[in-house]
């Protein structure tokens, strides 16, 4: 009898969420294929047009594999609730945002002419920011009631300042370098909208931090801005200050974004979406 | 019912006609009081297991039955018969962090509108120097002072 009682605990202990070791391995994978990226960007860097397939295609590949993720989730979640309706709108965005991924691969890969700038690209890129909003700011609106008023004015001031000195910046070099205004308000969204998706992301990892459930897919899903955002902000300023430079080195981070996002959507699948058969295949280890 | 009303009363036979029937009524009365004081508290706390159900499904069916899962794993189960609001509480800071007080908040909110509904005439729900309480405290307020007295 008590038999029974203790191997069922062992067997609810051994499929209980073990959040650091989870995180741990979850990050130390993300950070492995980052650098094996890095490193063969950094190896083939002398060939330019296989160092453009080989980023193009990484980045693509860990995009779509979020993709196929994000749709695997609205499959399973449906529209219903909170997160069926924010999770929908994840998935639009990130269809979005591969579908940029891709024309971009297009114009750099296959075709030799230059890449236009502001590009169909770009349009839908900025269109993704729409859908990923809401997610961010719905799910920061649900659990809104939890939060400390202090943490959103730290969490606001320092996204204005970090952002802030970017967007003049990258305002006043490009309207000293090109005539073009819709070049130049190109140029300003990008940062803007990064750093209005990092405000309810990061409000809400604060709220959710200690959930054993929430804490991996919010860690994961607030870097994922992060680097996104740092990537874009850092790409738009040398690209506004040099416009005759060649900029490398930031796949890196646009991949390790993608990874990110991944993995937030890996966790909210495993973990808060029921599953019968896993269920099912606990229920029989604990009265094998 | 007289039988019922008889085995309350077993220890009265020696004394006075009158009086018999005086304790008699005492004893019929203390012990449906408590019958009732018992299934209203069996009652409501099934309502208050279906008000968490139904608050949980506000982040969709699927993540609703993983959390049921998840907390029934951890020994807390939402049977409306066994069901502990602050194990419950406990639980949900382990799985939401901080992100668990709205689920509470609102589980509370409903709670209220629910017994103010059925029971409001005997008086306001909870006095004033307890509606600052943490949510799981004014719940457990309802629950033992007012139902069960």
């Amino acid at each position: 009898m008590f038999g029974d009682e203790d191997k069922k605990a062992r067997v609810r202990k051994a499929n209980t969420v073990s959040v650091k070791s989870f995180l741990r391995n979850i990050i130390l994978l993300i950070a492995g294929i980052a650098l094996a990226f890095g490193l063969t960007d950094l190896a083939i860097f002398e060939d330019k047009p296989l160092l453009l397939v080989f980023s193009d295609f990484s980045i693509n590949a860990a995009a779509g594999a979020a993709l196929i993720l994000s749709i695997a989730i609205v499959y399973r979640q449906k529209l219903g609730g909170l997160h069926g309706k924010t999770y929908a709108a994840f998935a639009i965005g990130l269809g979005l945002w591969f579908a940029a991924e891709l024309i971009q691969t297009y114009y750099e890969v296959g075709v030799d002419d230059e890449v236009p700038y502001p590009s169909m690209a770009d349009a839908l890129w900025l269109a993704g920011y729409g859908p990923f909003g809401y997610h961010l700011f719905a799910t920061y609106r649900f659990f809104n009631k939890s939060a400390r008023p202090h943490g959103l004015v730290i969490v606001v001031a320092t996204t204005a300042a970090i952002f802030g000195l970017f967007v003049p910046i990258t305002v006043l070099s490009s309207s000293l370098l090109s005539d073009d205004l819709l070049e130049l308000i190109v140029n300003v969204m990008y940062p803007s909208l990064d750093a209005a998706l990092i405000v309810p992301a990061i409000m809400t990892f604060s709220i959710l931090r200690k959930g054993r459930l929430t804490v991996i897919p919010w860690v994961l899903l607030s870097a994922s801005i992060l680097i996104i955002a740092a990537a874009d902000s850092a790409f738009g300023y040398i690209a506004a200050t040099n416009p005759d430079s060649e900029i490398w080195g930031f796949g890196v981070f646009y991949l390790a974004g993608y990874l990110c996002m991944g993995g937030a959507l890996y966790c909210h699948n495993r973990f808060l979406i029921f599953s019968k058969a896993r269920a099912v295949k606990i229920w029989q280890e604990e009265n094998r | 019912m007289i039988s019922g009303f008889h085995s309350h009363c077993l220890t009265v036979y020696s004394i006075s006609h009158d009086s018999y029937w005086l304790v008699c009524s005492f004893e019929y009365n203390k012990t449906t009081k408590a019958k009732i004081a018992l299934n209203r508290h069996v009652t409501v706390i099934g309502d208050l297991a279906t008000i968490t159900g139904k608050v949980l499904s506000s982040l969709g069916e699927p993540t609703m039955h993983a959390l049921f899962w998840e907390l029934n794993s951890q020994g807390v189960t939402t049977n409306p018969e066994e069901f502990d609001i602050r194990k419950f509480d406990e639980e949900m800071k382990k799985i939401f962090g901080d992100g668990a007080n709205v689920f509470m908040e609102e589980i509370f909110s409903q709670f209220r509108v629910m017994y103010e509904q059925r029971y409001g005439d005997q008086g306001p729900v909870l006095a004033s120097d307890e509606e600052n309480l943490a949510p799981v405290e004014k719940i457990q307020k309802i629950l033992s002072i007012r139902v069960t007295s």
